[in-house]
């Protein structure tokens, strides 16, 4: 990473990460649909958290490095502007762990449910 | 067995210009009657008079609704007995009740062209069989069995009054027999003679139960010629005609009385009315028609004739511009994805089309600029397909008027109007890939839900569906897809042959519309659901073009859940499906180009090279440059294409449209469905804030908007565009921020599409279709937890206002 961080400290979708969620029954593929899901809504969350913490005009000077690619000065630009994004990104990533991790166990409860009404 | 018959009068005529079916049960009737001749020459003459009513009638019956073969089987029959070689046939008939005058009655009309027969064979034959003295004694039989019943004619009203079956009449014919003078053993005698000495006697009669006058007395005197010695009947007819007519009722048709059957007890089918219905047709000789599947409607083959229906369509190609054979196509265009076909299943019908295309075909035209033939042999063939159009269905057109010649600036044209609208109110002629399981399980969701599916997955259901706009009790749910086709193949002739100038073309119906087609259910844009009529095809308006069409979108489907295609190859597809189709030429989705650039190029010259040419565009390349003009913008979507592209192709789109938009339809660019119109309705939608905000991917549309001239509401599309802008610089902050704290999901463990991604369950089965095969409940599990994991995904991104 840019600033060096070791690969540890860097939060890691993957289908281990979804089967520690609940998930280990999908199969490769599914697993990677629903990756990709929670990957794209994680960075429209951080979008949205980070857009309240920085000025209109700032966003200008911002949308110009992307419009540009220029991948290294938008990222120098996120970190100037919002130095807490490393933070906020964790923020989201854990708070969408909870609610898949939710989602699995209510799933499965109701499963076994029903089941059971069959047997 | 073979039974051929030998040449007749010239011809080579064989039984197998019937349907496979129907030819079936041509032989069986053949061998019925072959069965009866060789049991009557092998019994002793008293055993042959001891005939009577008791006895089980010799009536074999052929039933079915009308226009199924049942006349064609009688004529095949009628042919083959008239040059029986071992057991020869007096035949006598077909006679047609239907044509009956009050004072008419079945026996007598038969007796009358029995000696009319044995008059003519005996005027005939070189070297009779018969002696002259013997043939002369028959002859008197007959004309004494005529008087009788002449003279009986007075009381048989009395008795038809008094029994309303055949049971109660026989009980009471006994009990007047010898005041009608012996007719019954005068009956005998002629007709034992007359069979020893020509051979059997065979009577043909045709639907019996369209005698508009004395219906009971036709079925009683069946009854009872049947049951004379040396006689055997065949009878064809349509059994639930048959039925009110034997029906114990006082208050049905009576002889003379002309009264008018009691409808509310049809089809209620009593005891006693089987017992009579048995008894006159007995169910051992009984056969029933079959309608033709669509191969024999196209190898149907009038009776003695050669050609095929699809031989006569091939030599009728002058009639239709360039190379192509426009009838052959519209007409016999075959669909495995469909049970719809413009031929008609009923075998009047298509002996009557067969002779229209017999006539056309003698007077090929010569010159189709200035010839008025042409226009109105075509005519006349869209009338005989017309005609066969069944209400009350879902859609067929109401009004076919044929005008002048008049002059157009595509040379001269016959004027036609045609109204192709519902008589159902409310209901048009649209169509669309039902999914049959869906439909079932939603009776009471007005919303008409189409899914494409592939055409093994599909099988033959195809059905016509309603507009969605209207609701489910205007639409009548056993419409026939067949009238449907019908009307399309009429609507493609009209338009095709160059030969009629038919107005407006939104007086037409809709063929395929983009819902029908859209396979991509949920496209988002930047985590936002769109509408689904992104990716589209054009219009499919007629019947040529819709199995094409409609195979080519299941290639690209196909393709899609295969490779895992973008938007941008999805959309690069239908470029050059659309382009395909409209030129007719086959399309192969799993090996077209996913250049977008390359395929618009490639529909932009054709589009303009049709501008450029002096022919009338056919229907399909009419609404190609619909769909162009009008959908086609709906691709370039800022989240879908960057700033040069679109900058590109709307300076293309202004070139090649701008030909098109001045001396067309002012319609084209805000039909129903193109980008325009859904801008504006939508819009239309997004005055306040919040709705704004749901609808801001519109705002990716600005600059197509912008450059295109599109006429949208001003101050909500501003709204919208400001939202989408906020919405894509949110975006991409959060994806530069994510990046560098959370690692993407690895690219190589399947297939599945950023642009696109499915969030219904059945299509994520689809999609997933890659992935190793599961047990079918471990694989419901899998997809139920899938889908669990997504609903919750979207619910958390939902509640970021709750951060």
């Amino acid at each position: 990473m840019a600033d060096g961080r070791d690969t540890e400290s860097i939060l890691q979708i993957t289908p281990e990460w979804l089967a520690s969620l609940g998930y280990a029954e999908l199969a490769p593929a599914q697993s990677l649909v629903v990756m990709r899901r929670a990957y794209s809504a994680l960075e429209r969350m951080v979008g949205t958290l980070l857009v309240q913490e920085i000025r209109s005009d700032e966003l200008d000077e911002f949308e110009a490095y992307v419009g540009t690619s220029n991948d290294a000065a938008a990222m120098e630009f996120v970190r100037q502007n919002a130095p807490d994004y490393a933070e906020v990104v964790r923020m989201a990533f854990n708070s969408l762990e909870d609610a898949l991790r939710s989602a699995a166990q209510h799933y499965l409860q109701s499963s076994s449910e029903v089941d059971r009404e069959i047997n | 067995m073979n039974h051929d018959c030998p040449d007749w009068a010239g011809r080579s005529l064989t039984i197998t210009a019937l349907s496979a079916w129907n030819r079936t049960i041509a032989e069986e009737i053949l061998a019925r009657f072959r069965q009866y001749a060789v049991e009557f020459s092998g019994s002793s003459t008293s055993t042959k008079r001891l005939s009577g009513l008791g006895q089980e009638a010799r009536v074999v019956s052929v039933w079915g609704p009308k226009g199924t073969g049942k006349s064609s089987i009688v004529g095949a029959v009628q042919e083959c007995l008239l040059n029986e070689a071992d057991h020869p046939f007096v035949v006598v008939g077909p006679i047609q009740p239907e044509f009956f005058g009050p004072a008419d009655n079945l026996l007598s009309v038969v007796l009358a062209e029995l000696r009319r027969e044995l008059i003519r064979t005996l005027a005939e034959e070189e070297s009779p069989s018969v002696s002259s003295d013997e043939a002369r004694r028959i002859i008197a039989a007959i004309e004494g069995a005529e008087l009788t019943v002449a003279v009986s004619q007075a009381t048989l009203p009395l008795l038809a009054n008094a029994a309303a079956t055949v049971d109660e009449f026989g009980r009471q014919i006994q009990r007047v027999a010898g005041a009608t003078g012996g007719l019954w053993r005068r009956l005998a005698e002629a007709t034992t003679q007359v069979a020893e000495a020509y051979g059997w006697i065979a009577i043909l009669v045709d639907d019996p139960d369209l005698a508009p006058y004395q219906t009971l007395s036709t079925f009683r005197d069946i009854r009872n010629l049947a049951t004379l010695p040396g006689v055997a009947l065949l009878v064809a007819g349509n059994r639930e005609m048959t039925r009110p007519a034997l029906a114990p009722s006082s208050d049905l048709e009576i002889d003379g009385s002309g009264g008018a059957p009691d409808s509310r007890r049809w089809p209620s089918v009593g005891a006693e009315l089987l017992a009579a219905e048995t008894k006159v047709f007995p169910l051992s000789g009984s056969f029933s028609t079959s309608p033709p599947p669509w191969e024999e409607r196209k190898a149907f083959v009038k009776l003695g004739r050669s050609e095929s229906i699809e031989e006569l369509l091939r030599q009728c190609a002058p009639y239709t511009p360039s190379d192509r054979n426009l009838l052959l196509n519209s007409l016999t265009a075959h669909s495995p994805l469909s049970a719809g076909y413009p031929l008609p299943e009923r075998f009047r019908s298509l002996a009557q089309l067969w002779d229209q295309l017999d006539n056309m075909r003698q007077r090929p035209p010569t010159d189709l600029a200035t010839s008025v033939d042409p226009s109105l042999t075509m005519s006349y063939l869209c009338n005989a397909l017309f005609a066969h159009i069944c209400p009350p269905r879902g859609a067929r057109p109401i009004a076919l008027s044929w005008g002048p010649v008049i002059e157009t600036p595509s040379g001269r044209r016959r004027r036609v109007s045609c109204k192709f609208l519902s008589l159902n109110s409310g209901v048009t002629a649209d169509s669309g890939f039902r999914d049959q399981v869906v439909l079932e399980s939603s009776d009471n969701d007005n919303a008409v839900h189409l899914r494409l599916r592939s055409a093994q997955q599909v099988g033959s259901a195809c059905f016509w569906a309603r507009e969605e706009d209207f609701p489910r009790a205007a639409f009548k749910s056993d419409a026939a897809e067949d009238d449907m086709a019908a009307v399309l193949a009429i609507q493609e002739i009209l338009y095709d042959s160059k030969l009629f100038d038919v107005g407006d073309e939104e007086a037409l119906a809709g063929g395929f519309r983009p819902p029908s087609m859209a396979f991509l259910q949920v496209v988002r844009f930047e985590g936002q659901e769109t509408d689904d009529h992104l990716v589209t095809l054009p219009t499919v308006k007629t019947w040529s073009g819709i199995a094409p069409a409609a195979q080519a979108w299941n290639g690209i489907v196909e393709r899609w859940r295969d490779q895992g295609l973008s938007c941008v190859e999805v959309l690069a597809l239908t470029l050059g499906a659309a382009h395909a189709l409209a030129n007719r030429d086959g399309f192969e989705a799993a090996t077209a180009s996913l250049d977008y650039r390359g395929a618009l190029g490639i529909l932009e010259s054709y589009i303009t090279t049709l501008e450029g040419s002096d022919d009338q565009l056919t229907l399909g390349q009419q609404e190609l440059v619909n769909w162009y003009i009008g959908s086609v913008p709906a691709h370039w979507h800022s989240s879908i294409f960057g700033e040069e592209d679109i900058d590109l192709f709307t300076t293309n789109w202004n070139r090649v449209a701008k030909n098109w938009t001045s001396n067309a339809s002012s319609s084209r660019r805000y039909r129903k469905w193109t980008l325009g119109q859904r801008l504006s309705s939508s819009l239309e939608d997004a005055r306040d804030a919040g709705r704004a905000l749901k609808l801001a991917w519109l705002g990716g549309y600005e600059q197509v908007v912008d450059r295109l001239a599109i006429k949208v509401p001003a101050l909500p599309f501003s709204r919208v565009c400001r939202a989408w802008r906020d919405r894509v610089r949110m975006r991409h902050l959060g994806t530069v921020a994510t990046r560098d704290a959370a690692a993407p999901p690895e690219e190589n463990t399947g297939p599945e599409s950023d642009a696109v991604p499915m969030t219904q369950p059945s299509e994520g089965a689809d999609l997933l279709s890659s992935a190793p095969a599961p047990a079918a409940d471990s694989e419901e599990a899998r997809d139920g937890l899938m889908q669990a994991a997504l609903l919750a995904i979207d619910q958390w991104q939902a509640s970021a206002d709750d951060f």
